[in-house]
């Protein structure tokens, strides 16, 4: 037994950020199902594509925030001096994909007037 | 070398190929738990993001009975917030994180009032027409 038992992150920071995180993702993927279904009527197999397109990066994501959590939790608990693995890639691409599903959606309502 | 100054050379050498370098070539690590509270900041808006881009296509994919001219300004006014959005969020996250590794006040928000009031007249659109039938 360890002589520091004590709570490592007190306020359970890792743990919301990897929920939150997850949280995110779970969102946008089924935003991408939901609106792949939306515009068969108008794109047919190609929204097969990008349904599959888009939650093939979904799931890479995951993958990748998966693995910031642990090495951001063996930081925390020192089993590893690796420094945090926080930085704007992934932020950066999360709002990318959003923007892009907004631009997509603004195009399918406008085409709805054509 | 002692473990805080081993810390500071391993977080030295972690910033050098950071993104975006405007945030992480400037001052000093701050407390990861404040990076962390910045990151769930820019994830709720993403989430709102997704949120108002769902909301938008709802309307006029599932053909709600409203006046077509006032539904599709509805759709577009809910979309557009919904772009700004992750825009506003990516934005807001580095002026944050660079304020806080700068040790400066963290900047006020300014888009969530503009995003707030586009919400808003969506909405009242939206309930003036359905009461309005």
């Amino acid at each position: 037994m360890t002589e520091d038992s004590g709570v490592f992150d007190p306020g359970f920071q890792l743990e919301r950020t990897a929920l939150s995180w997850r949280r995110t993702l779970l969102s946008l993927a089924v935003a991408i199902t939901a609106g792949s279904r939306v515009l068969i009527e108008q794109l047919g197999a190609i929204s097969y594509a990008i349904a599959g397109i888009g939650l093939i990066v979904v799931v890479s994501l995951a993958a990748v925030v998966e693995r910031r959590y642990r090495a951001a939790h063996r930081h925390v608990t020192q089993i590893s001096r690796e420094s945090l693995p926080h930085d704007g890639e992934l932020v950066a691409g999360v709002a990318g994909i959003t923007v892009f599903a907004g631009l997509v959606s603004l195009c399918f309502v406008v085409s709805r007037l054509i | 070398m002692s473990d805080t100054d081993q810390r500071a050379a391993d977080d030295s050498r972690g910033t050098a190929s950071r993104f975006p370098r405007r945030v992480y070539d400037v001052g000093n690590e701050p407390d990861p738990r404040f990076s962390l509270a910045n990151e769930r900041t820019f994830l709720a808006w993403i989430r709102t993001s997704i949120g108002l881009i769902a909301a938008g296509v709802a309307l006029e994919a599932l053909a709600v009975p409203v006046h077509p001219v006032l539904r599709l300004t509805t759709s577009v006014l809910l979309i557009l917030a919904g772009v700004l959005a992750p825009v506003q969020a990516w934005l807001g996250w580095a002026k944050t994180e660079r304020a806080m590794r700068l040790g400066r006040p963290l900047p006020a928000p300014r888009l969530p009032i503009l995003l707030a009031v586009v919400v808003v007249a969506g909405c009242l659109v939206l309930i003036g027409t359905l009461l309005g039938r």
